[in-house]
């Protein structure tokens, strides 16, 4: 299969970047030739093969409730580009997700 | 045919209606752990913006999910209660998606193992009649932060306090077919998930919220129609406007030719009207991947068990209970069972009284202490007056040393002094019952001496009097004399000879 | 070049130990020597001096006071992708170009504890997304053997400081072979343990499921010392394995008699002749040492690219996704709403590469293409883990090349496919999560080659006893590039 110009277009506003009309016609080439190296994997027989999510089949450890943190919020605050003091600030939304 | 009548005023749809709605229940149970799902910052409600955020929740590079034991055990034990099966190996999935209070692009959530499958809740709407609501699943996930648009003109303000504080999502299957089933429904998941004490049921804090998916068919039609989504409803009251708002939204479109477009709506309690929220179309392709920082969880029959040996009694055990060993009304049964710290006064007050009578004691609780409760804006948590007084004061009702009148100004009384037992304050006001029949007949005689126009026109025929003797004699004793032995005499003293 | 450094971790630290030697004198030696490496471009932030006199100062104190570990006051140097408090870590990318993290990485803190004394931050591939370290926000890094190659990525930066011997250890991550390819291309010892084994928390993420710390040095013996310090259970990682720490030095000296040596004919014959022969001869010296090598195949992994150019940048699209501009790192100026605010701040924060991968990745999760290409790479993925366990019931080690040319030219591999292909060999033991090594094994048109061993999952102890048998023979490790001699 081919990836377009649209699909490329349509797969960066998912990721939310901002490609320029000539980096979406060079991204849209890189990204055919990714996908015939990564069509390889079409020609294995995996019919019978579990998907392995994780390099060893181990299982989750639980942490027991507690609260073990504290507040961070002045150096949380000051890693962020822009805040009053108390909130991170984004231009204003105006709807939810 | 019009859609104006297609609801009568207590929000039931009329069976002749030719449509049908169709609505299904997303519910968010906020979990009560002292920490996140995901790192030990705190959950409290109400603490300083940003406070109670860690560099995970932060979504700092290189920060780690580790997961909470007790959101495991809470959701098991929700499965539990409802009849589900409990998945023995559990999966957590990332949601991808941008949003300022969603700090690393991605929810951790669940999607082809949740925790909790199938089960099923059993509703009451109406007066009669039970309707078992199926349950497709509940899965665990981390809640967002809060997103505040109204501070400032130009910006929108993030408080990341909420997020990963730990969230079960109860998805039903869409069997529910009116709004007043839909609320009965939520109800009664509140019901359990507060019995269970997994959620502290504070709806204005957001522990408890809903989205609704609504559809319409024709009546008797077996194929879905499309639906909508209505969004963050979190009241009860909401819940049921909503939807019976966008049930009347969609058969109007539909009566007029218009088709249902699959969107998201926000509810505007003030408008009353819900409103598509603006649509993208990427917002729908979340990316959901297993979360490679986090192993699969597996729960074993040790954690089953012990949950399981911990489950509180549910609701619906409580209902039969109180119905078929306690004789009830079904209704009564309901009302009391259905709210965990009314029940529990309940229980305490029968077990406190010298005779244990449960009839009277629901009678009095869905009554004049409710009526209280209502008068003061309290709820049952709040109720000023122990279970052990209040037992008292049935003692008192039951052993007929009060009328029920004056159970009523005792109670306001108990309600205001918090140190008196009911005893003291018959006692202390004289409140009592006249035992004493001589003293009783005597004043009966006084009361008939001094009207005796009054005795002469009932005589004559003027039976509308005798309330008017009783009057005269309950004044006399302020209200102390046993009404049944009162009639009795004066039955007896005016029918006797002239 | 310094001499010293070149002398390795046990040696300097003995006559640290023996005081014939200062942690001051140890700790300005390798900064001169960092200063002589300028060219290379190989550091990205150099840790303020007055932090690393303090840490100089309690090794010294602990080593004076008969306190002093196999690691204390001796100098390394970290690679960017680690998170180290109060020490500027940008990951190579504009994205974290001024980001001060205010916490260790679990192996950061470990190390330090260790009394290592950090004398700075190396660089990389942005987001560890490359093979050449050509991808960095602050310039390509140079290979010490010739100024015109490159030196591997994506910890290019790590391999050259140590192969120049301006450090004697540096901290490395591994995700798909960025640490063994560099270790290759420069002439030095690296290994990427057992997934699961090193902690990744503080560690910025590229593909959570594959991304392993490590370390690099010029001798076997001196990994062995550092990767005891940093492995072990760490509760802040989910994904890490709940044993303790273990001392990989213990079986260093252990005989190499009747090792069970696997050779994959299959890919010798897919690389170039200069590196063949040396994996070759790396065999004959082993077996001189006791060994027996017999031919194996591992029918699936030619397939291990092509699943993994799926998996790992899915993984990244997700991992990435936090650089939004909100709460640290690069934000545009003058945002117009909030999509204008995300959509710019990652395209200016973000380089060429790492968009690549976002896309691809973005592309391989959404509805549609998720079974074709995400799931099914994850079953490719299983297939490959079958072929390791099939082959590692009749070997201990497979014995493998590392790449399949020597360093090439900057600017030489400018389509993002051929430069995938470099980790063709190394690529494939990153999927099953098995420990990899890379050791200096000769020499191919005057460019140092590296020879692979790859084991079973928690095998680290025996890679470094056979690499470091192996250098008690060989001179490799020890050869520095003429131009800084």
């Amino acid at each position: 299969m081919t990836i377009t110009r649209q699909d490329v277009e349509q797969i960066a506003t998912l990721a939310k970047l901002h490609l320029s009309p000539s980096e979406t016609e060079q991204v849209s080439v890189s990204l055919n030739q990714v996908l015939a190296l990564v069509d390889r994997i079409q020609a294995a027989d995996v019919d019978a093969v579990r998907p392995m999510r994780h390099p060893r089949d181990a299982c989750q450890a639980l942490r027991a409730d507690g609260v073990t943190e504290s507040s961070r919020k002045a150096e949380l605050m000051q890693l962020a580009p822009e805040t009053d003091g108390d909130y991170y600030l984004v231009p204003k939304v105006v709807e939810h997700p | 045919m019009s859609s104006v009548s297609l609801q009568d005023s207590q929000g039931r749809e009329p069976s002749a209606s030719p449509w049908e709605a169709v609505i299904g229940l997303e519910i968010h149970v906020q979990l009560n752990t002292d920490s996140k799902l995901f790192s030990g910052s705190a959950t409290a409600y109400g603490a300083e913006p940003n406070s109670q955020v860690s560099w995970l929740d932060a979504a700092l590079p290189g920060t780690l999910p580790v997961v909470n034991e007790k959101a495991i055990r809470y959701a098991v034990r929700f499965g539990l209660a409802v009849g589900a099966e409990i998945s023995r190996e559990t999966v957590f999935a990332r949601k991808n998606y941008f949003y300022p209070d969603l700090p690393k692009g991605y929810q951790i959530s669940q999607l082809d193992h949740p925790i909790v499958v199938g089960g099923a809740i059993t509703i009451f709407p109406g007066e009669s009649g039970e309707k078992v609501i199926r349950l497709t699943r509940a899965h665990l996930e981390e809640d967002a932060g809060k997103s505040i648009h109204d501070l400032y003109p130009r910006h929108s303000t993030i408080d990341l306090n909420r997020a990963g504080t730990p969230l079960i999502e109860v998805v039903s299957e869409p069997d529910m077919r009116s709004a007043a089933e839909a609320v009965a429904y939520m109800r009664q998941v509140y019901t359990l998930v507060t019995h269970l004490g997994i959620c502290d049921g504070n709806l204005q804090e957001g522990s408890f919220r809903c989205d609704a998916n609504v559809s319409v068919r024709p009546a008797g039609s077996q194929t879905l129609g499309t639906r909508t989504e209505l969004k963050n409803i979190n009241s009860f009251r909401f819940v049921e406007r909503a939807i019976r708002h966008e049930i009347r939204r969609q058969i109007r479109l539909l009566e007029s030719g218009g088709q249902v477009t699959q969107e998201t709506r926000l509810y505007d309690a003030e408008k009353d009207e819900t409103r598509p929220m603006r649509s993208k179309e990427e917002a729908n392709d979340y990316r959901y991947f297993p979360d490679p920082d986090l192993l699969p969880v597996r729960i074993n029959d040790a954690l089953i068990d012990k949950e399981r040996q911990q489950l509180p009694e549910l609701p619906q055990a409580k209902v039969n209970r109180y119905i078929h060993d306690w004789q009830l009304k079904p209704a009564d049964a309901r009302l009391i069972a259905g709210d965990k710290a009314c029940s529990g006064v309940f229980e305490a007050c029968v077990s406190a009284m010298q005779k244990p009578d449960p009839v009277l004691a629901g009678k009095w609780l869905l009554g004049e202490v409710s009526a209280l409760l209502n008068r003061d804006a309290l709820d049952w948590a709040a109720l000023p007056v122990s279970p052990q007084r209040l037992a008292g004061l049935l003692d008192a009702l039951a052993g007929d040393t009060i009328s029920h009148k004056i159970g009523k100004d005792v109670l306001v009384k108990l309600w205001q002094s918090p140190q008196d037992t009911a005893a003291d304050i018959i006692d202390r006001e004289g409140l009592g019952q006249m035992s004493d029949s001589a003293a009783l007949e005597a004043l009966v005689d006084e009361v008939l001496k001094a009207n005796e126009q009054q005795v002469a026109d009932f005589r004559n025929g003027n039976d509308k009097l005798f309330n008017f003797f009783v009057g005269q004699v309950m004044k006399a004793t302020r209200g102390t004399a046993n009404p049944v032995q009162l009639k009795t005499l004066l039955q007896n003293k005016l029918n006797s000879s002239s | 070049m310094s001499e010293l450094m070149r002398c390795g971790l046990h040696a300097i630290g003995s006559r640290l130990r023996a005081g014939e030697l200062s942690v001051a004198d140890v700790v300005a030696d390798s900064r001169r020597a960092l200063h002589k490496a300028q060219p290379l471009n190989a550091v990205i932030t150099e840790a303020d001096e007055t932090a690393i006199d303090a840490q100089a100062h309690i090794a010294q104190q602990a080593i004076t006071e008969g306190r002093g570990g196999p690691l204390t006051g001796l100098p390394l140097i970290h690679k960017d992708i680690f998170s180290t408090r109060g020490l500027r870590t940008t990951c190579a990318s504009r994205m974290l170009a001024d980001y001060v993290p205010p916490f260790d990485a679990t192996v950061v803190s470990r190390l330090a504890q260790a009394g290592m004394v950090t004398l700075g931050k190396a660089n990389m591939d942005e987001f560890a997304m490359g093979s050449s370290n050509e991808n960095s926000f602050f310039g390509p890094v140079r290979n010490p053997w010739d100024q015109q190659r490159v030196p591997g990525g994506s910890s290019g930066g790590s391999a050259a400081l140590v192969a120049f011997g301006a450090v004697p250890v540096a901290t490395g991550s591994d995700t798909g072979g960025s640490i063994r390819q560099p270790a290759a291309l420069c002439g030095v010892t690296g290994i990427k343990p057992t997934y699961g084994r090193a902690s990744r928390h503080g560690m910025i993420a590229f593909a959570s499921s594959l991304d392993q710390a490590g370390v690099f040095g010029r001798y076997a013996a001196d990994c062995a010392l550092v990767l005891s310090a940093m492995c072990g259970h760490d509760p802040l990682d989910s994904t890490s394995d709940a044993s303790g720490p273990v001392d990989y030095t213990a079986e260093l000296e252990k005989p190499l008699t009747g090792l069970r040596v696997g050779i994959i004919p299959h890919w010798l014959e897919n690389t170039e002749t200069g590196i063949a022969t040396a994996v070759e001869a790396t065999r004959e010296a082993l077996e001189a040492l006791g060994a027996q090598s017999l031919p194996v195949d591992l029918p699936n992994a030619d397939l291990a690219v092509a699943a993994y150019y799926v998996l790992a940048p899915a993984e990244a699209s997700s991992n990435l996704a936090r650089f939004d501009g909100v709460r640290y790192g690069h934000r545009c100026a003058a945002p117009a709403d909030l999509d204008d605010l995300y959509r710019r701040s990652r395209s200016e924060g973000f380089g060429e590469e790492v968009k690549r991968r976002i896309l691809v990745g973005t592309w391989a999760l959404s509805s549609g293409y998720y079974d074709a290409y995400y799931r099914r790479a994850q079953k490719v993925r299983r297939l490959i883990a079958g072929d390791f366990d099939r082959v590692f019931g009749q070997v201990d080690v497979l014995l493998a090349p590392v790449t399949p040319e020597v360093a090439f030219k900057l600017g030489e591999k400018a389509d993002p496919v051929s430069l995938y292909q470099s980790d063709v060999f190394t690529i494939p033991a990153s999927l099953a999560g098995l420990p990899g090594l890379s050791m200096p094994a000769g020499f191919s048109q005057g460019l140092p080659v590296g020879a692979q061993l790859i084991g079973p999952h928690f095998s680290e102890a025996r890679l470094l006893n056979v690499a470091h048998q192996f250098q008690q023979h060989s001179d490799f490790h020890l050869r520095t590039p003429e131009a800084f001699t």
